[in-house]
């Protein structure tokens, strides 16, 4: 288990903004999902990028036909993404993050997915 | 016009002979500053054909309007010249304290032209300039010379010095101030071509802002915004976040661009460095996203040590050489910052070597055999060489195309650079507008001057897309790019922004007091752009240096045809003929 430097900001849900005085969360690397309770019936793994990874592990099954519903399921399976990745209060990811569905960078909840698709989510501010 | 100072600053060598020149408001305007002016006063005072590494050929400094005036992550210099590695312009952006005491200098930028005799050290002390010997400073690297000169000048100076690379002329040795690069193009050597080991600058003489109270105001909101989720990724990770991912999606460039993905990719990812070898995070003056993240290797003296990582070091001395040990990878990123050179074309010359091996051309006449890819001690060894120009590491001191001409045998096909810059990591086989980006980029293969993986990256181009489409896009992510380096932004805060050029346009009108709208901005940044492109021209450009490797336009799926129709395209959407801009 590490800690992060301070520094890391846990969202407010109600606001765009961040609170800079919010704790620091600790971080670990899992390798795996980090739920206790995995869904019943997965119909995809996420596969996790840079923060959503070292907050979730590298990969969290997850179940739904749409990215919304693949979203909340996210914030319960991995209750470190909510208010860091996920709003909480709407279930959906936060400014500064997008899916990947197979190959194609989404944002719409609407997105459709089907067994065996692959879903990565990631920083939308690709690059460096 | 507030927030500047209205002149610059030349400094004639040898003698130091300096002479503040009136800086028309419209010249600021027109070019923003940053970048964008620096750009344009080499532009003015460059000769045509003026020889890289000889005096005629300027070294400036820029300034900006936002710097030293509290916006976060603005503490940036600009710095132009012609570059000895392309030829063509050489510019590259550094940050942190050295900002501000330029910006307190009295001058929005300092060009210094000519050579001295003998190695020195320019001293710029609230505006005025004199030399010292720097004899004394040779052979240490830039962070000790800025220490000697620091504890020799005495209080509030800072330094921009070069290392061994930039003394002994490595085409893409770097300018190094307060642990950052200006890395990219060889403005390291152009210093070092001019005999200066160091410039140290005093100042504190910031200029008014003409709204104080509504400045401090906005530069608060943006300083909050800093702290969110869009720009976690760099606060948390860094950008090695990138090496994981782009591996996912096969666009790492590994092996010298042969491949997309790399087998080591976990070892060397930035999720598992943070895990084992977090170090520290520190931040450029005056920014509060602290992107710098630093990781611990054990050096070869056996001790423990930590060094800032980059994702462009990251592939270049890891994957593009077949590298996949973290301890040798953070050990070659040290030894491009001891010897001051840009760790993408350190890297990707040696990966140019590495495959010079795998198809049986012999190095051995030019210096030395080149190691096999994956020969981690090989490569440190020839960092080595390379800093010091000596065996083999003088032919890869040249960068690869100067290399593969020499060394010939066909190499030049697996040379990897644009205009003789080495291609950062962003494997454009799958990416059509960075492909374009990188092809028409003025100083070469770059992701700082063409972030056009943004489009490609995203929903916002369609795979199918049309030409024009893709040029628009690579046209639109250039003048972003042009905008945040003359504002003197760093890119890294772009997402923070909900209207870039809207709401730096509100805070330009804070700072200076002009009259400036996002349409204005946008202007000038396009402008910045075609002063590059002008400055090339005059430098020798023809259409046929904006092109890819030939690794690239293999037909899989870019051919030479595919990409000049992009290439057209873009000169349509600039509005620029293809013979190019009187
Ligand atoms: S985000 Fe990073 S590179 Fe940009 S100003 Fe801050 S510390 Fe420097």
């Amino acid at each position: 288990m590490w800690t992060l430097h301070p520094g890391v900001i846990r969202v407010n849900p109600s606001a765009k903004i961040a609170s800079a005085t919010a704790p620091s969360l600790d971080l670990a690397y899992p390798s795996a999902m980090t739920s206790p309770n995995p869904p019943a019936a997965p119909t995809v793994t996420v596969e996790c990028f840079g923060v959503p990874r070292m907050l979730a592990g590298a990969a969290v099954p997850c179940a739904g036909d749409t990215l919304a519903e693949i979203a909340r399921d996210l914030g319960r399976h991995a209750p470190a993404l909510l208010g860091t990745v996920v709003d909480p209060a709407a279930g959906w990811l936060l400014p500064g993050y997008v899916f990947v569905i197979d190959s194609a960078f989404t944002r719409d909840p609407g997105a459709t997915i089907h067994p065996g698709c692959a879903v990565l989510l990631v920083a939308s501010a690709a690059g460096g | 016009m507030r927030g500047v100072h209205g002149r610059w600053l030349h400094v004639r060598l040898p003698g130091a002979a300096a002479e503040f020149i009136p800086l028309a408001p419209e010249t600021l305007a027109e070019t923003i500053g940053g970048g964008g002016l620096a750009g344009r006063i080499l532009l003015d005072l460059c000769p045509p054909g003026a020889d890289p590494l000889g005096p005629d050929n300027p070294l400036v400094l820029a300034s900006s309007p936002f710097a030293g005036t509290g916006i976060t992550t603005a503490s940036k210099i600009a710095v132009a010249a012609r570059s000895p590695q392309t030829g063509m312009i050489g510019d590259s952006l550094s940050s942190s304290w050295l900002a501000l005491a330029l910006k307190g200098s009295g001058a929005d930028a300092i060009a210094i032209t000519g050579r001295c005799g003998e190695w020195s050290v320019l001293v710029i002390d609230r505006g005025a300039a004199r030399l010292e010997p720097g004899c004394d400073l040779l052979g240490l690297d830039p962070a000790e010379t800025s220490a000697a000169l620091r504890s020799r000048l005495g209080n509030g100076f800072r330094v921009a010095a070069i290392g061994v690379a930039g003394e002994r002329g490595v085409r893409y040795a770097a300018i190094a101030n307060d642990g950052r690069l200006a890395g990219r193009t060889g403005t390291g050597a152009v210093m070092g071509s001019k005999r200066l080991k160091a410039i140290a600058i005093r100042g504190d003489a910031l200029p008014p802002v003409a709204d104080r109270a509504g400045l401090a105001a906005a530069a608060r909101g943006l300083t909050r915004r800093s702290l969110g989720p869009e720009t976690a990724k760099y606060r948390e990770l860094g950008t090695a976040a990138n090496l994981a991912f782009f591996n996912r999606i096969g666009i790492l460039p590994s092996r010298n661009f042969a491949d997309g993905s790399f087998s080591g990719a976990e070892a060397i990812s930035g999720e598992r460095l943070f895990a084992d070898r977090h170090a520290a995070r520190h931040a450029c003056a005056a920014c509060t996203i602290g992107c710098e993240h630093h990781y611990r290797f054990r050096a070869a003296s056996g001790h423990d040590a930590a060094v800032r990582l980059e994702y462009e070091t990251l592939f270049a001395l890891g994957s593009l050489c077949g590298v996949d040990d973290p301890d040798a990878i953070l050990r070659a990123a040290a030894a491009c910052d001891r010897f001051g050179m840009d760790a993408i074309s350190a890297g990707g010359t040696i990966a140019w070597a590495m495959e010079c091996r795998q198809r049986g051309v012999d190095l051995t006449p030019f210096g030395g055999p080149a190691p096999d890819f994956g020969d981690a001690a090989a490569m440190l060894a020839l960092l080595e060489e390379i800093g010091e120009r000596r065996a083999l590491g003088a032919l890869l001191g040249e960068g690869s195309r100067v290399a593969a001409e020499t060394v010939g045998q066909g190499s030049g096909a697996w040379a990897m650079h644009v205009k003789g810059l080495e291609l950062p990591g962003y494997h454009p086989r799958k990416l059509r507008a960075m492909a374009l980006g990188l092809a028409v980029a003025a100083r070469g293969a770059c992701h700082n001057r063409s972030s056009a993986y943004e489009a490609d990256l995203s929903d916002a181009l369609s795979p199918a897309a049309a030409a024009d489409a893709v040029a628009a896009a690579a046209i639109a992510a250039e003048d972003q790019a042009a905008l945040l380096d003359s504002l003197t932004l760093c890119k890294f805060l772009r997402h923070a922004f909900d209207d870039l050029p809207g709401e730096a346009a509100v805070l330009y009108r804070l700072v200076t007091g002009l009259d400036v709208s996002r349409d204005d901005l946008l202007r000038a940044a396009a402008g910045a752009v075609l002063d590059r492109r002008r400055f090339n021209q005059r430098m020798g450009w023809t259409r046929d240096l904006d092109t890819l490797p030939p690794r690239l336009l293999d037909g899989d799926p870019l051919d030479p045809a595919t990409l000049d129709l992009l290439v057209a395209a873009y000169y349509r959407g600039r509005g620029i003929p293809e013979t190019g801009i009187a």
